[in-house]
């Protein structure tokens, strides 16, 4: 079947199977591996990316769902070769070691500032808590949030 | 090998439609957010589906006031009910503690109330909420043929909601008016958990005491369960937060049948922790009640 979407500003059509997930739409489809495919059933958010200004794990969003949307993945937030502002946050305050979980954290973090530039601690912990990281642990990627909402970012 | 291939991805746009791809194609399962589509399809519980229909046309996508009732429709993703006014009433706070529950966001964010509903599984958080304040479930069928069930009675048995051949949900309806007061409370063992066991319960406050009750628990058993009794014994009490609440939560017991035990707690432990549940969100209601 035909999908059509809007993916980082760009339109595409796409020939896809209706069993298939948004994630492997990008991955394969698209090439944008920046998307990871993690435990693929819920569990981990490393496949986190923004449809229609949500954040919704591409993994278990299956490819119909997004037909006529908008969406946004990691390769979509730097411009002109600049990190954005949540992607220099993390790397400057070290709140990552492998980097595996790091782009479905900063989405998640995405469409939380996009809606709320000045969380409480609570409330990123609550927009966060689908998201799992196994080497750095939390407390660096709290600090990383915190300081790009304190910016004012 | 994915075992999950359905070939075709159908969007009617009446309900009249919905029931005659139902009734005449066989594997025909029907998508909310499709989030519990996805959990069922990778535990190979979907092999025979070979189309996937999206309600998404028929625009079952509104809140409205209608009277003393509220209605959602099946299409209503579970962020957006949390998100609007409707639920920041006191006496919809069951549904609104109940929507807070659930996690992660990313699931919020494509979940329906249908799909909460039809997934039928007793433990999923807004049921609980929902039933609480004595909702009902909207029906279409076959001969545009509609009925209205109460939510409690829809979920037969685990993954078993009372839909006949044809059958699919449009909406809920739930009766704030009939309370002054509600909330909700979970046991689950980390921030993004199933409920081990759930608790909702509706007041209804006259002259500082409690005039009536409703209390729902879920992951009790395979659907929901009605504490009738528990609930009378509220009647009269006083509606503040206390220990009066201590007795009628103990009685409890004789309420709670067929309680699962299973690799994630005891039936013995399921009781307890429903006691306590019991407590917290009657507490809990009547401090949302003063403000
Ligand atoms: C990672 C993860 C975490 C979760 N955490 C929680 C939690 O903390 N608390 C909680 O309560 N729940 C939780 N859930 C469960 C979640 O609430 C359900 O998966 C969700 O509500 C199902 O809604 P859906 O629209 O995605 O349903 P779908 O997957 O689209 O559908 C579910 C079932 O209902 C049927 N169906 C859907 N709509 C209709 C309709 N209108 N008429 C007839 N049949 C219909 C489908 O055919 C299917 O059988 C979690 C799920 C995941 C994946």
């Amino acid at each position: 079947m035909m999908i059509k979407m809007r993916v980082n500003g760009k339109s595409h059509e796409l020939d896809i199977q209706p069993g298939e997930s948004l994630n492997l739409i990008l991955r394969e489809h698209l090439g944008l591996t920046g998307t990871k495919k993690g435990c693929d059933s819920g569990g981990c958010g490393a496949c986190t990316v923004i449809l229609n200004g949500r954040a919704v794990y591409s993994c278990m969003t299956y490819g119909p769902k997004a037909d006529g949307g908008d969406l946004l993945t990691i390769e979509g937030l730097s411009k002109d070769g600049e990190l954005d502002t949540i992607q220099r946050s993390f790397a400057e305050l070290y709140a990552f070691q492998c980097g595996f979980c790091t782009p479905g954290f900063i989405m998640a973090t995405k469409a939380l500032l996009d809606s709320n530039p000045q969380p409480s601690d609570a409330e990123i912990r609550e927009a966060l808590v689908g998201n799992l990281c196994r080497c750095t642990g939390y407390t660096k990627i709290m600090e990383a949030v915190r300081g790009v909402s304190k910016k004012g970012g | 090998m994915p075992t999950f291939q359905p070939k075709e991805y159908l969007r009617p746009s009446t309900a009249e439609e919905v029931t005659m791809v139902l009734t005449s194609r066989e594997g025909a399962v029907i998508i909310g957010g499709g989030t519990e589509v996805y959990e069922l399809a990778e535990r190979g519980l979907l092999s025979e589906t070979t189309a996937l229909v999206d309600l998404t046309g028929l625009q079952l996508d509104g809140i409205e006031r209608k009277g003393p009732a509220l209605e959602a429709g099946a299409s209503v993703r579970l962020s957006e009910l949390e998100d609007h006014d409707a639920v920041k009433h006191p006496s919809m706070g069951a549904v609104l503690d109940s929507l807070r529950s659930i996690h992660p966001v990313q699931v919020k964010n494509l979940a329906t109330i249908g799909g909460a509903v039809c997934s039928s599984i007793s433990f999923f958080d807004l049921p609980v909420g929902l039933a609480a304040l004595d909702a009902t479930v909207q029906v279409f069928g076959v001969g545009a043929n509609q009925r209205k069930p109460r939510l409690a009675d829809f979920m037969v048995d685990f993954l078993t909601p009372d839909l006949k051949p044809g059958e699919f949900v449009t909406g809920v309806t739930v009766e704030p008016d009939a309370y002054t007061t509600s909330a909700f409370t979970k046991f689950c063992l980390t921030g993004n958990d199933w409920a081990m066991v759930n608790c909702g319960c509706s007041l209804k406050v006259e002259g500082g005491a409690i005039a009536s009750a409703k209390v729902v628990l879920g992951g009790i058993s395979s659907g929901l369960v009605t504490a009738h009794e528990t609930a009378d014994g509220l009647r009269g009490l006083a509606a503040e937060p206390g220990s009066q609440f201590d007795e009628p939560a103990e009685r409890l017991d004789g309420e709670l049948r067929d309680v699962v035990s299973d690799y994630r707690a005891s039936a013995g432990y399921r009781k307890k922790l429903a006691k306590v549940l019991l407590r917290q969100a009657l507490n809990r209601a009547l401090t949302r009640e003063r403000g």
